[in-house]
């Protein structure tokens, strides 16, 4: 009997364990690299900002009900936003919105929407104004006007 | 074999009372922080009818106050906000009101239309846990969990705040077996002063399309309403900031909605100068949600539009809700003066 209870236990610790293991471990790949700093959705916002040096436009907004700032912070080219959790900002988003930027894939505003599916391969979805590619826990946008990127939009999803 | 069903019997209520007295204590009480948690629970405690109801997120709950419609109009009125209230939670919340009174009209804030799926644990608690069991809450749980989430843990929230216990407060403690009152018929006064200083707009989506389960439950508010021979009119805040922004596109569905089924929608983005709004003043937080002194001028505004519309005449000639409505005027003007500045 206690054979059997621990041959049970050990199956169902097994089964556990291996519910666990992500099998997708790359997909946090679709992060920004703007002026040789890398910019990832969740990554904390602190080290970043330090490393971008003064931002030439700023503003920020209370969430509803809860403590902390959803705070945006502008450098030209690319737009930086951030989310407050326990007491430390963190990356939600990140706007490349002129063609001072490029992904790390080397795409930018005005390519076509043909080199993006090139550069990153079949979108997650697609429509008539986007392509979108999922990523862990965020999603890579390209939005587009007749087949032509007019901004790219690295978000972190709904939790 | 008595006395060992009396033993069972004792332990049994033994362990439901501790239980119980857990619950109590564990659970958040929403009264110096986060009072927006407070607001959905203290509906209950309203003694009579309303001309008007409210239901959305936090766009009704600080931007409109029933003492100022009161005061001006001698109209009543509660609004059913919470933090981020998704519509399938104003529709059961306004299931739940219309089986208790039946208003001249429903007011719904169409911001949250913007939402398609449960968004966040933390502002479905604030929503849920104060609504009183029913089938609309049963309801409303189950369409509002985000992964992870259990009914159960709605039901017995013992479940869910076990690990608060290290968390522990005096208030707590002070709030185990009541709760103050936190909202003026559901209105929560801010009286700080915090200019808006920018006019960045919400970046570009990637499509404007307003959910369709969201659409969805804004049909099920309209065909209830039509069902209890309520006014359903939709309004949007004249609030606009970057992170909480009402695009032009959503806007426009909106209208083509009220227009196709013949309601009223107010827009009220842009009539800063009709309403009297001065965003260096009437906003306590750089733009995101008004004042008292904004949400004064917006009510004032807004219970003329309601007057007019519902040919309401007011109830100042009613002793009883009269003298019910001044103690809340004057609870309203009390806390208005000594200000909640932190």
């Amino acid at each position: 009997m206690k054979k059997t209870v621990c041959l049970l236990l050990s199956v169902l610790l097994a089964l556990s364990l291996c519910a666990c293991v992500d099998p997708v471990t790359d997909k946090k790949t679709y992060a920004a690299a703007v002026e040789g700093v890398r910019i990832a959705v969740d990554d904390p916002a602190e080290p970043v900002l330090s490393a971008l040096g003064a931002w030439s436009s700023y503003d920020e907004s209370p969430s509803c009900a809860f403590e902390g700032l959803d705070k945006i912070y502008g450098y030209g080219s690319f737009e930086i936003q951030t989310y407050t959790k326990d007491g430390k900002d963190y990356i939600r988003a990140v706007y490349l919105i002129d063609d001072g930027c490029r992904t790390q894939r080397d795409i930018a505003i005005g390519d076509t929407a043909e080199a993006v599916k090139e550069a990153y391969g079949t979108p997650t979805r697609e429509s008539e104004g986007s392509l979108q590619y999922a990523g862990e826990g965020m999603t890579l946008t390209f939005l587009l006007r007749d087949g032509i990127v007019t901004n790219i939009q690295y978000l972190k999803d709904v939790a | 074999m008595k006395k060992k069903i009396l033993c069972c019997a004792a332990l049994l209520l033994a362990t439901v009372l501790l239980l119980g007295f857990l619950q109590l204590l564990l659970m958040p009480k929403y009264m110096a922080d986060k009072q927006e948690g407070a607001l959905i629970g203290e509906y209950y405690r309203e003694t009579t009818a309303h001309d008007v109801l409210f239901v959305g997120d936090c766009e009704v709950y600080e931007c409109f106050t029933p003492p100022t419609l009161w005061e001006e109009y001698g109209v009543t009125s509660y609004i059913r906000g919470s933090a981020q209230q998704l519509p399938w939670q104003s529709y059961h919340l306004l299931e739940e009101m219309l089986k208790r009174e039946t208003p001249k009209a429903v007011v719904f804030n169409v911001y949250a239309l913007k939402y398609g799926t449960p968004q966040n644990e933390a502002y479905n608690r604030m929503t849920l846990d104060g609504m009183r069991m029913s089938r609309e809450k049963l309801s409303a749980i189950r369409a509002s969990m985000t992964e992870g989430e259990s009914l159960l843990s709605y039901l017995l929230p013992l479940l869910r705040f076990h690990s608060r216990w290290d968390e522990l407060s005096a208030e707590d403690w002070q709030y185990l077996l009541h709760r103050d009152t936190v909202s003026h018929n559901g209105y929560l006064m801010q009286t700080g002063i915090l200019p808006k200083t920018s006019d960045r707009e919400g970046v570009p989506l990637a499509d404007y399309t307003l959910p369709a389960t969201a659409m969805f439950y804004l049909e099920q508010m309209r065909l209830l309403c039509e069902e209890n021979g309520v006014a359903l009119i939709l309004i949007k805040a004249p609030t606009n900031n970057w992170r909480y922004y009402w695009y032009d596109e959503w806007d426009a569905q909106i209208a083509d909605y009220a227009d196709g089924h013949g309601l009223s929608y107010y827009n009220f983005i842009g009539l800063d100068g009709e309403i009297g709004l001065d965003w260096s003043t009437d906003t306590y937080d750089g733009g995101a949600h008004l004042n008292v002194y904004g949400a004064e001028k917006l009510t004032s505004y807004f219970g003329e539009i309601l007057c007019r519309e519902l040919g309401l005449a007011g109830h100042r000639d009613d002793a009883e809700i009269s003298a019910v409505w001044a103690e809340k005027l004057d609870a309203y003007k009390q806390e208005k003066e000594k200000g909640n500045t932190p």
